[in-house]
């Protein structure tokens, strides 16, 4: 009986680890608690779609400790949904720049609130003529100034 | 449990009489098998003996089935144990596969620097690269270049604004010639 009971505790036990391990793993990366991380996780391996992720040492010179970006082609759906994720995450980020065409973003500079000190937070995104859609998430020790110099110098990575 | 030796006394009287009982019998053999036999009655100890002796050769099936018995109790406790750790590692997988599902990770695992294309991973530093900057580049683009049909019609108003600075200068001309 005194058996059992060690093996029940021993089970729940396990249960919680499950449980509580994932939430470890969305603690280390910060991008998981923006919706935008979703257009990433549903169009990331679809067609017409190509998205990149930089990790830190190769991006260093920069400022930058994680580069992302979706660019999708062709998909209004894609579209709506992006911008569905956008408005969904300005809730306390700050509008660097923002061009809205009928109602809808068409271009868009926010500065997310940042989980960690020193660390900035940045969702570029626009959505040219040809309904191609370019998403892209910065993360770093930049600061909007630098990141402002780093898209108008047009530097390669 | 000590024995009186007049109860030990009676026991052997009846055992010969054959009135004993076989737990009876049982306890004679284990008191004549013990160290406390009394000097007159050592004389039965060898006749015991062979009597245990026997019984014992007699039920060699009794015994094997007793040790098969308590065998079989360490099995199904092992066994026991098994089912239980394989439930659990059944119910870790379980979790590990919902937890996946419900919680999907990110889409690629191949390297710490990789760029999706039509969803085949590419670790080519140079295409990686290459992409990263295509698409930061394109973020980057001027206003302007959003709207093609403001530019259309900038265009078309330099070209009337040249016009108007052709036909003023002319004015201009006009008038100072005159």
């Amino acid at each position: 009986m005194n058996k059992m009971k060690h093996i029940r505790c021993a089970l729940w036990l396990l249960l919680a680890l499950c449980l509580a391990l994932p939430e470890e793993l969305y603690a280390a990366e910060t991008q998981r608690d923006l919706k935008i991380q979703d257009v990433f996780i549903r169009y990331g391996k679809k067609k017409n779609v190509t998205m990149v992720e930089l990790s830190k040492e190769m991006l260093e010179t920069y400022g930058m400790t994680l580069y992302k970006s979706i660019v999708i082609k062709n998909d209004p759906e894609a579209l709506r949904f992006t911008r569905q994720c956008l408005k969904a995450d300005q809730n306390g980020a700050r509008k660097i720049k923002e061009i809205t065409d009928d109602g809808g973003v068409v271009s868009a500079y926010y500065q997310m609130p940042g989980r960690e000190k020193d660390i900035n937070r940045f969702v570029l995104f626009k959505v040219n003529t040809k309904q191609v859609i370019t998403l892209v998430y910065i993360e770093g020790e930049l600061d909007s100034d630098d990141l402002i110099t780093l898209l108008f110098t047009r530097k390669d990575f | 449990m000590k024995m009186k030796t007049d109860d030990i006394d009676k026991l052997i009287e009846r055992y010969f009489e054959g009135e004993t009982t076989a737990d009876e019998e049982r306890q004679l053999r284990a008191f004549f098998a013990s160290e406390s036999v009394p000097d007159r009655l050592r004389s039965y100890k060898p006749l015991f003996a062979y009597f245990d002796e026997e019984i014992q050769k007699a039920h060699p099936l009794k015994l094997q089935a007793n040790e098969a018995k308590h065998t079989n109790k360490l099995w199904q406790t092992k066994r026991r144990w098994l089912y239980i750790a394989s439930g659990a590692a059944a119910a870790v997988l379980l979790l590990l596969t919902l937890n996946h599902v419900l919680f999907p990770t990110d889409p690629c695992y191949c390297s710490d620097n990789y760029v999706v294309i039509n969803g085949r991973c590419y670790t080519d530093i140079h295409t990686v690269r290459a992409m990263a900057a295509e698409a930061l580049h394109e973020v980057a683009t001027p206003v302007d270049e959003y709207f093609p049909k403001a530019d259309v019609n900038d265009r078309e108003r330099h070209v009337v604004d040249d016009q108007l600075k052709d036909l003023g200068s002319m004015f201009n001309d006009n008038e100072t010639n005159e």
